[in-house]
């Protein structure tokens, strides 16, 4: 007897699929898209079809783990009882030595997007100020960016770019990343449209483009003011929009002025001609729009690259027109959710009242050396959807203050890089195993997981958890947390849903979303009517909100760190087809895609370098060494080095690509999210064969 | 008799591997086994990189090495065109894999058995597309009816550049051909024009 459940992937990810799984005798037996998902047309990625092997893998962890010693791998199975009555006694130890729980830290993140997923804040909540980490290490700047200039971070709806003339991908590889929406593109390409590509790779995506640009890494904002000036020089301007509704644009027009193009040519590595070239095509042909990537956002001027990006919109008329605008992630949906949701990243702490913000102590996500130095000091951490050792810069630093606090606890449903480092493992349930809302960040689709079976061994969702440690600690110590453990997980869902959402989505219950495709309805055109969020109410070039900042109020980038001659190349990580982030990465199939680790290196860098194809190479810095095996391409410049995200950790217990990368924050971040964002392509390294 | 084949769209190829997983899972292959493939081509050609996918299967060759070679007549050519292999026959002794130019047949560890692509046909005859074609994000692989001469009229091609030349046992898949955009700011040397895939 076979049944089909409804469910949706949970993944950080833009595409949010619906799924449909098939399940015989309680086992899962296949699971494949949902025809009935508008924006996927029921196609998944490599990963979603890998979701079988990831349910039943022989790593995946089934019962609660007490480890005996932090990374020694010796692990003893304990009970739920056990584990939780441990951690609940030292939560109240904590209390009564300290008389707070600030010592207790809490670091979750979006490693699954599941809105049920937030009672793990609601339960840090309901125990009164403890510490908690922060922002995003994702779109921090890019969000804070567009907030600057629009107000606020709106976005097309993503079919929308059928209607673009020409549609610039800037910093993004879609065909790796959003797959789904390569059909989108191609479709407006076959109308006609031209797409352009802008990236220090020749990606998948760039590939596929009419024209690619290689550009230097880190120098958009650079590129997009030289744009602005040829648009200025040569009167492709949207005269009507700039004089009615922007702000500071004499100031902006007289910075361009002084904007020299050969210069601009020199330093994002693109011939003055083809900026031209490029500057007409997105002048001239209307409407036009441009996708900004996350790429570029990650690199210390990430922020005012982002709105130097963006004012080229304005200067063109594009904005507020269907067809044109700027498409940029955002987290616009959160704020129709409940209060949980609300408080959570990565809407981060904007735009909620100063009663809610509990009060904290708070610290920006990945600062794991801050950690280590706080009065009074950590004595517990949870993290949850969150691998900071894999995806946090410096990752030997973060597992020697994992080491140093005293009782660290990691729900997840792998031993992955942090995990073994955990004292407590609490294992989590797939999505299939429990009742779950998920809403995308992208085409705002809103569906459900059903639970397809049961959870496998002792599996527990994060609520779950959450909600026995309440009710734990409740016997321990009445009252201590006031987490309601009376309500079950689809009453939670119901009250998170139900004050905004249902209205939005047109239904009574979550349940609803089973039946067919439902969607946020965000205007699929953004700022038709012009009215802005900013302080001035215009579209702003130049940015008070910005300079109360400390940043520049014109969208001017700064200028960016470059190589040395110890460590001439840059080492960038690039996410692969075959992971998202460090999850999947361990699955055969995926893994078997690319058996080792790779390091992709230009075949004139190799040649000085004495490598070859398959070579195995050292990667060294400051930090650290890594191993790799290079593979040679034309694709990326001679001054880069790349490998994909997870590669490095395809076996756990290999070094990751993030142990070589210092911590520095992006420009911008703090506006939205309370803290900048994280740099991420600013990691210099030199090459040495192994013999 | 028919001719069914694939036809394989390398102006939309992502290289996301959707197809090559999505086929290894519902079929049921141990991790790493797989019956369809996403290579990536990548050389020179007058100072600009030539880069695209290709995703290639049993390509259900008109004249196919494994059912000639077969000493177990495991093989068989269905009246529809598609080459199918009988599990119950097999012997595992790889005459099969060693003989397809393509590598299409594959040893599966689990069984000592050679596996193949078998056109999903059983999906096909319940009016819905094999795993692979159904599972692409951007409809860059498609069935094909080569009896029907649509090939001809479409002016499919038989070959895709950097990619050997193999038309003796006379495979059964067609593709749009290449189209490239130009590139600006590549760093290709000026006497390196080698070619390497």
């Amino acid at each position: 007897m076979t049944k089909v459940y409804c469910n949706v992937c949970p993944a950080d990810c833009p595409a949010s699929c619906r799924m449909l799984t098939e399940v015989q005798n309680g086992r899962i037996i296949s699971i494949n898209g949902d025809p009935r998902d508008a924006y996927t047309k029921g196609t998944l990625c490599a990963k979603g079809y890998a979701y079988p092997e990831r349910i039943y893998a022989s790593d995946r962890i089934l019962y609660p783990l007490k480890q005996r010693g932090k990374g020694s791998g010796k692990w003893d199975r304990v009970s739920w009882e056990e584990a939780l009555e441990a951690i609940a006694t030292k939560l109240i130890a904590i209390r009564e030595n300290y008389g707070n729980l600030l010592p207790v830290c809490l670091d979750k993140y979006m490693g699954t997007t599941g809105i049920l997923s937030h009672s793990v804040q609601g339960f840090f909540h309901s125990l009164g100020p403890v510490t908690q980490m922060i922002g995003t290490p994702c779109v921090a700047a890019g969000t804070d960016a567009m907030s600057l200039n629009y107000g606020k971070c709106q976005k097309p709806a993503p079919e929308d770019m059928l209607n673009s003339r020409l549609i610039i991908i800037w910093g993004a590889n879609a065909a790796w990343t959003v797959p789904h929406q390569m059909r989108y593109i191609f479709e407006a390409q076959e109308q006609g449209a031209k797409l352009i590509v802008i990236d220090p790779i020749l990606t998948a995506t760039a590939a596929r483009s009419d024209l690619y640009f290689q550009i230097r890494p880190g120098t958009d904002g650079v590129l997009a003011l030289g744009l602005a000036k040829v648009l200025l020089d040569e009167d492709l301007l949207d005269h009507q929009f700039l004089t009615k509704h922007t702000y500071g644009w004499p100031e902006y027009k007289d910075y361009l002025a002084t904007v020299d193009l050969q210069e601009v040519s020199e330093i994002t590595a693109i011939p003055l001609t083809d900026i031209c070239e490029l500057a007409h095509l997105y002048g001239t042909s209307k409407p036009a729009t441009i996708w900004i990537g996350l790429g570029l956002q990650r690199s210390l001027a990430g922020g005012q690259n982002t709105r130097a990006i963006d004012s080229l919109a304005a200067l063109s008329g594009n904005i507020g027109k269907a067809g044109g605008n700027v498409h940029h992630l955002s987290y616009e949906y959160l704020t129709y959710a409940g209060e949980y949701t609300r408080l959570q990243l990565p809407s981060g702490i904007a735009g909620i009242s100063d009663q809610q913000i509990p009060k904290d102590r708070i610290i920006g996500t990945g600062r794991f050396s801050e950690l280590a130095n706080l009065d009074p000091p950590l004595e517990l951490l949870w993290i949850a959807g969150r691998n900071p050792v894999s995806q946090d810069p410096d990752s030997n630093k973060i597992k020697e203050v994992l080491r140093k606090i005293p009782l660290v606890v990691v729900a997840d449903q792998f031993l992955t890089a942090t995990a073994q480092l955990a004292d407590y493992f609490l294992p989590v349930t797939s999505p299939f195993e429990f009742e779950d809302v998920v809403i995308s960040y992208w085409h705002y689709g809103a569906a459900m997981n059903e639970q397809a079976i049961a959870p496998l061994g002792e599996c527990q969702s994060d609520f779950a958890i959450m909600r026995q440690l309440a009710a734990t600690l409740n016997r321990l110590s009445p009252g201590f947390s006031s987490f309601p453990t009376e309500r079950n997980a689809e009453e939670w869902l119901d009250r998170e849903l139900k004050p905004h959402l249902y209205g939005l989505l047109g239904i009574t219950h979550y349940q609803d979303l089973r039946d067919r495709y439902f969607r946020v309805p965000l205007p699929s055109v953004p700022w038709q009517d012009y009215r802005f969020s900013t302080p001035s109410g215009k579209y702003e070039f130049f940015s008070l909100h910005a300079e109360k900042y400390g940043l520049t109020p014109l969208p001017i980038p700064d200028f960016q760190p470059s190589s040395s001659v110890a460590y001439p190349l840059r080492f960038m990580t690039i996410h692969s087809y075959a992971s998202l982030n460090s999850q999947f990465s361990n699955l055969g199939n995926l893994r078997s895609l690319e058996k080792l680790p790779i390091l992709y290196v230009h075949p004139e860098t190799a040649r000085l370098k004495n490598l070859e194809q398959g070579s195995k190479v050292k990667v060294y810095n400051q930090l650290g060494e890594i191993e790799f095996h290079t593979a040679l391409s034309f694709t990326i410049p001679r001054d880069i080095v790349v490998t994909d995200l997870g590669s490095a950790s395809r076996n756990y217990e290999n070094e990751n690509a993030n142990a070589l990368l210092r911590f520095s924050e992006t420009d911008l971040g703090h506006l939205f999210t309370g803290y900048k964002g994280i740099s991420f392509t600013n990691c210099f390294v030199n090459l040495k064969k192994v013999e | 008799m028919e001719q069914r084949g694939f036809l394989f769209n390398p102006n939309r190829c992502l290289g996301c591997r959707s197809c090559q997983v999505a086929c290894a899972i519902n079929h049921g292959l141990p991790p790493g086994v797989f019956l369809r493939k996403v290579t990536e081509i990548e050389f020179i050609r007058d100072k600009q990189i030539v880069k695209y996918y290709l995703s290639s299967s049993c390509n259900h060759c008109q004249n196919p090495e494994c059912f000639r070679n077969c000493p177990e007549h495991a093989y068989q050519k269905r009246r529809d065109g598609i080459v199918v292999q009988d599990q119950s026959r097999c012997k595992g002794c790889g005459t099969c894999t060693r003989s397809c130019p393509f590598q299409a047949p594959v040893i599966n560890p689990l069984t000592s058995k050679v596996t193949k692509c078998d056109f999903c046909h059983g999906r096909i005859e319940e009016d819905e597309n094999p795993f692979c074609v159904a599972s692409c994000p951007v409809d860059a692989l498609q069935l094909l009816n080569l009896s029907t001469g649509i090939d001809i009229v479409l002016k499919l091609q038989k070959e895709l550049p950097g990619v050997p030349r193999i038309q003796l046992t006379r495979p059964s898949v067609r593709y749009i051909p290449l189209q490239l955009g130009r590139q600006v700011g590549l760093q290709v040397g000026e006497n390196r024009g080698d070619e390497h895939n």
